[in-house]
């Protein structure tokens, strides 16, 4: 892969954490509307 | 209308609702262990826990089922994505494709990770074979595990009482694809090579046609990802025609078997959910509310497009005879004709499938239209396997807020209290998507890039765009054709509304789950709402076209309605 291409897919790559962070995020914004504890007490992965 | 196609549909329907019960059980015995069937597989289950590190007998609180969600939907697209940018560096690539651009392969690993399989390319010209099989087949099996775990970890918030959990997304995900979605795919890969669709890794041939000419036959791995591109929702096929093209829908056989094989799951689980809470009429009363939905689209579609066109006005004879199909056969397959792809159509966009086996461009304005709605509505028309479910319970508690509502009393369902935050998390559902869907569409109709990809004018043109960007969040993915979508503007922003769709959803629902999982069941009292009878299914049908129906009707109101009238006054676009 070229240069040019590399730096792309890093952007991309980016893009995917950035999006997935935010869902992430989500999962606990969700949690206080609805009032809930977090984070949760046992271990997600 | 001939009364063949109408027995085409009443056999469809009737093959569908007679698989509900034995499916909705086997479904229900094998994901909670409590049947014996297909448990040889068992071993295997248990060293897949072994060898990723599982402990199945641990269950994980709603927030930790929708973290590893997200965390194996999010391994899945950077696996895929990877794929495809190196694929010409990879084995079986016999045409030698290249390396897939960053965006459409950003499009692509988003599209199948979250069972959309919207393609903004050929498969055929496109992906290696090892691209089509360890990427995209292995997502359709997953993403379709994912949607149905999520199914199931509903149905226990309804079904369980004061409990902290909603199962173990690892082992549902695991029980789902070993036991539901392997064997049924097996059967079904067999019965399309039996019929004729390819199964090889041999490279394209080239042939000399009647008329002296060459010709490259695109094959490959075709039955086995057809067989589960039809069975998990997902739709992305190997050819660029999908269930159009002769090699991955050859007979009139295949074509029934692929539309049975859309809806059987979707539908099963409505059993499933019956059988989960203790009340398998529950289940029925969702099932009817699908059909009621499901047959008046069919029947919508069915009529538009066995009616004459505007070419009728051009003296063009267009009525059914021994001789011809008649109708508007534009975009159709000769081999099936109007009634199979009405049909098709319907089923395909009812479901969050997405697979065409003619193209919905070329359908009457109006046919369009349902065929937009079924997405629009938000799967709950049978949806995807697991998305349906869980997309018409949310219209459930939205439905029986509404009617505790009207009679002044705290709304229950299954036992379970519907309160203010069970009713703002389906409302967040709910609406996420619409949003989605209106606000990009009315960007892409304004900017450059996007009308850049429009080839058609006027409403139709409006339409091309607000199909495609309801696809994307329905999580369909079918195409309406005419819309040149391989752009870096399309490609991203498809990707996004896909996103958007599928875990904007999801992490609501399970939130919800989490709760109903919390509460105390409330035995039925002479004031509690009757939910398995036909008064709840015209509520609830009732609320999913109100609710979701009139969102979206001014948007449709400028694209095929206005199409429709211009239609009548000899405009076409």
């Amino acid at each position: 892969m070229s240069g040019e291409a590399t730096v792309i897919d890093l952007l991309m790559l980016i893009l995917l954490v950035t999006a997935f962070a935010s869902a992430a995020g989500y999962v606990g914004v969700c949690s206080r509307l609805v009032g809930q504890r977090s984070p949760p007490s046992d271990k997600a992965l | 209308m001939t009364w063949q196609g109408w027995l085409q549909i009443a056999v469809f329907a009737a093959l569908i609702t007679a698989a509900v019960k034995p499916l909705g059980a086997h479904i229900v015995g094998t994901v909670e262990g409590r049947g014996n069937a297909l448990r040889m597989l068992s071993a295997l289950e248990n060293g897949i826990y072994r060898l990723a590190g599982v402990d199945s007998t641990k269950e994980q609180s709603w927030m930790s089922y929708a973290l590893a969600l997200l965390w194996f939907h999010f391994v899945g697209i950077i696996a895929l994505y990877l794929m495809q940018r190196v694929q010409n560096l990879l084995p079986l690539n016999p045409q030698r494709f290249p390396a897939v651009a960053p965006d459409l392969a950003l499009n692509t690993a988003v599209s199948f990770a979250t069972n959309t399989s919207w393609q903004s390319y050929s498969g055929e010209l496109t992906l290696s074979y090892l691209s089509q099989m360890a990427g995209i087949t292995v997502q359709s099996f997953l993403s379709g595990a994912r949607g149905i775990a999520v199914a199931f970890a509903l149905m226990r918030g309804f079904a369980r009482g004061s409990a902290q959990t909603i199962g173990n997304f690892w082992v549902d995900v695991t029980r789902i694809t070993l036991y539901v979605l392997l064997p049924i795919c097996v059967v079904a890969t067999l019965f399309l090579v039996w019929q004729g669709v390819p199964q090889t890794l041999g490279p394209y041939v080239d042939v000399t046609t009647l008329e002296g000419t060459h010709q490259v036959l695109a094959r490959g791995p075709v039955a086995s990802q057809e067989a589960i591109k039809l069975l998990s929702g997902d739709g992305g096929g190997f050819f660029n025609a999908n269930s159009a093209h002769p090699f991955e829908n050859p007979t009139a056989a295949t074509g029934l078997v692929e539309m049975l094989l859309i809806f059987l799951l979707g539908t099963a689980l409505t059993n499933t959910f019956g059988r989960m809470v203790g009340d398998q009429r529950q289940g029925w009363a969702l099932f009817a509310v699908m059909a009621v939905l499901f047959l008046a689209g069919v029947a919508i579609v069915y009529a538009k497009e066995a009616s004459p066109n505007h070419l009728s006005s051009l003296g063009v004879d267009q009525l059914a005879s021994a001789e011809q199909a008649g109708g508007n056969m534009e975009g159709k397959e000769v081999r099936f004709g109007v009634a199979q792809s009405a049909l098709f159509a319907t089923v395909s966009t009812a479901s969050s499938d997405g697979a065409v086996d003619a193209m919905h461009d070329s359908f009457m304005p109006l046919s369009g239209m349902v065929l937009m709605a079924n997405m629009m509505l938000d799967e709950v028309i049978v949806g995807g396997p697991g998305s349906g479910l869980f997309g018409i319970l949310l219209f459930v508690i939205v439905a029986v807020f509404a009617a505790g509502l009207m009679i002044g009393r705290t709304p229950e369902y299954i036992g379970k209290k519907i309160e203010a935050d069970e009713v703002k998390m389906a409302m967040l559902a709910l609406l996420c998507v619409p949003a989605c869907i209106l606000g990009m569409s009315a960007v892409a109709a304004v900017l450059p890039a996007g009308l850049a990809g429009l080839t058609n004018a006027g409403p139709h043109g409006l339409s091309e765009i607000l199909y495609a960007y309801t696809s994307a969040a329905a999580t369909n993915g079918s195409a309406f054709a005419g819309l040149s979508a391989n752009t870096s503007f399309y490609n991203l922003t498809l990707a996004a509304a896909m996103f958007v769709g599928r875990f904007l959803v999801i992490v609501p629902v399970l939130c919800i789950a989490g709760m109903l999982a919390g509460k105390r069941g409330v035995p039925a009292s002479a004031g509690t709402l009757p939910t398995h009878g036909m008064q709840f299914v015209a509520l609830l049908v009732g609320t999913v076209v109100l609710v979701g129906g009139l969102t979206f009707f001014p948007a449709l109101s400028l694209g095929p309605v206005v199409e429709h009238f211009a239609l009548q006054a000899g405009s076409a676009y």
